[in-house]
């Protein structure tokens, strides 16, 4: 209890990103909601700690500790033949990858360029509060705010496009506030880990253990799961009037 | 970390730089519209080549899977070893690191981004090896058999320890001839070869070495066999979007035949290809920190040399797509060009969320666009950037100068 617990505000805004929950192989797909793995991922970049090193082996269990609450901030624009708000959907594109040199599953050189078709969201902006301890997140704030590797949004090609760090707040409701102003809260759609099995209506399996081994990148990834509250936001038109 | 960054809006006419499964040209919606789109991958591409025509002697790391010859050579010339041992030391160092291919044993399955510098600390590394790890290299090179490298599974290393135990007890019982599976093979190469590597390469001793792998450190490196030769790169791309709204557009074409005859009409053949043409900005960034940390054995004028071959690249290459028939080899209309001494990499491409649209030419009211968002970046969040210039304020040379006179 002698914990002090802090509210970290981000803001995830490029016009392409991608949070795969399940890529394997050649089909990387990505979910609608930044994943815990995706956002520690990033800590991690902005932290410079290298994949199945010491360092992370001390720093992931913390980090994963973390609470993690994504809220989807629609981009929005104003109609041109009522003057009304609408949000822009959110997209899913395919982007089509070539890869040479590759092995079958028997372990026989495939001769073929292999075909990889990676996932991104389009228009797509999240608002992510991490909260617990506070002297890690002071730590994670400075590193977001000065990163060491960099910072991208689930695939390194997606570069934010605004500033990622709003600030480490007292409260969950200033936290909030810098993220989505004073609209109310059901009006967005957003994934909060739920406090037990049953308060939660779906399981993430994104909760980095390790990210790999020290002598192998591609052995060693583990992940758990991660239950989790997903709230559709209500149609009502944020900030507009209905009609 | 100290970073550079370009922000460019360059115009590609009637062009196909970076195609789809079918033949189009890559598009993406952003800010509700459809825009076109070059992936980083395409751009990144492009941009190592012309970096690597620039500055071979920085820029000479190769993707490959032809580097057993390599460290053969080294090997026997610089070390004058024997070529037979030579080569069977190349190749399980060449298997340790991606498998080596059963039907060209010369050859891995994976390319391998390697400079010569770095074929060089490998061969040193090989030649420092003790009596007794030689021996156990070379005889498990003859005791593996193509056959059996064609069988191979994913190696488990899980179980890794016990098998090299029952390895060593065969040994005793001088069942030196039996052939070994390739898994047992992987294992043995691993068991020898592991610690030296991890150690050359790892405990960046091989930094004061290497002093031609400038790309490997912006592209970075991925090594799935070994952890310790993954290179975060320094560079970061974006993928180029269009700054307005763009759709891609069909030509029809048709061929004439040469030889048919005058009176009978028609082509020789038609078709259909797919193009667009746009205005696009794109984000190139460099980590210098990062760079400095991978370029540990460059004088500061070498640094400063890949500093400015990457920016010279970054601004002028052109992927090569449909260059014989579309030709679409422009150069940047304008370049916004930041150095800042701390902060995170920010692509300013939300200046064209909502799509530029003008009848006067999109290249103005996309620069107006930038330089508009760009300032009120600057002023809602403070970002300082130590150095502000742009082309064609500055001529290229001009551009570079200024931007090398804070590269330390």
């Amino acid at each position: 209890m002698s914990v002090e617990i802090g509210y970290l505000a981000l803001l995830l805004d490029a016009p392409l990103q991608s949070w795969g929950f399940q890529s394997r192989f050649q089909r990387r797909t990505t979910g609608l909601h930044p994943t815990k793995s995706g956002v520690i991922g990033l800590i991690c970049a902005a932290m410079g700690v290298a994949k199945g090193s010491a360092k992370e082996r001390e720093l992931l269990p913390k980090l994963a500790e973390l609470s993690m609450t994504s809220i989807a901030i629609p981009r929005q624009q104003a109609s041109r033949w009522k003057g009304k708000v609408e949000d822009w959907p959110v997209r899913r594109l395919e982007d089509f990858h070539t890869v040479l040199g590759t092995r079958r599953a028997s372990g026989t050189l495939n001769d073929d360029p292999v075909v990889t078709r990676r996932q991104y969201l389009l228009d797509a902006r999240f608002g992510v509060i991490l909260s617990g301890d506070r002297a890690l997140l002071e730590h994670v704030a400075a590193a977001l705010e000065n990163p060491t590797w960099g910072v991208w949004f689930g695939r390194k090609s997606c570069i934010p496009a605004e500033p990622l760090f709003r600030g480490l707040h007292e409260t969950l409701a200033e936290a909030r506030k810098t993220l989505i102003g004073d609209t109310p809260l059901e009006a967005f759609t957003r994934v909060t880990d739920a406090p037990s099995f049953a308060a939660g209506t779906d399981s993430y399996n994104d909760v980095p253990v390790s990210f790999g081994r020290e002598d192998s990148s591609s052995e060693g990834r583990q992940f758990a799961l991660r239950r989790v509250n997903v709230e559709v936001g209500r149609t009502a038109e944020p900030g507009g009037e209905p009609e | 970390m100290k970073l550079i960054e370009l922000h460019i809006l360059q115009s590609f006419p009637v062009s196909c730089l970076n195609r789809d499964d079918v033949g189009a040209p890559k598009s993406a919606t952003f800010g509700g519209v459809t825009r076109a789109r070059i992936s980083s991958q395409c751009l990144k591409r492009a941009i190592r080549q012309a970096a690597a025509e620039l500055q071979p002697t920085l820029y000479a790391g190769r993707r490959s899977r032809l580097f057993t010859e390599k460290i053969t050579e080294v090997l026997v010339e610089r070390h004058k070893l024997d070529p037979k041992v030579a080569e069977a030391l190349a190749k399980c160092a060449a298997h340790y690191l991606g498998k080596l291919d059963p039907k060209d044993e010369r050859k891995v399955k994976t390319l391998m981004f390697l400079s010569p510098d770095e074929f060089n600390c490998l061969a040193d590394l090989l030649k420092e090896l003790s009596e007794d790890d030689r021996n156990t290299l070379c005889q498990a090179v003859e005791r593996i058999s193509p056959e059996e490298l064609e069988k191979a599974e994913e190696t488990d290393e899980g179980d890794a320890e016990e098998t090299i135990e029952k390895e060593t007890s065969t040994k005793k019982t001088k069942e030196k001839e039996k052939p070994l599976t390739a898994k047992q093979f992987t294992k043995l190469v691993a068991k020898v070869l592991k610690t030296p590597i991890r150690k050359t390469f790892k405990e960046s001793s091989v930094k004061g070495l290497v002093k031609d792998a400038a790309d490997i450190a912006i592209f970075g490196r991925m090594v799935a066999s070994d952890h310790s030769l993954t290179v975060e790169g320094a560079g970061l791309f974006s993928h180029a979007l269009s700054t307005h709204k763009a759709d891609n557009d069909i030509d029809f074409f048709s061929a004439v035949d040469d030889l048919q005859p005058t009176e009978e009409a028609g082509a020789g053949m038609t078709g259909t290809l797919e193009f667009t043409s746009a205005t696009y900005y794109r984000y190139v960034g460099l980590n210098l920190d990062l760079l400095k940390q991978h370029l540990a054995a460059l004088s500061a004028d070498e640094f400063k040399s890949v500093v400015e071959t990457f920016v010279r690249a970054s601004i002028l290459a052109v992927p090569g797509a449909r260059k014989n028939s579309m030709n679409a080899h422009t150069l940047p209309c304008y370049v916004l060009g930041l150095v800042k001494d701390k902060g995170q990499p920010l692509q300013l491409v939300n200046a064209f969320e909502k799509p530029v649209f003008s009848k006067n030419g999109l290249m103005d009211a996309s620069i107006t666009a930038l330089k508009e968002h760009h300032e009120q970046l600057k002023r809602t969040w403070g970002i300082q950037p130590v150095l502000e210039v742009a082309i064609p304020d500055k001529s290229l040379d001009d551009f570079c100068k200024e931007i090398i006179a804070h590269v330390s």
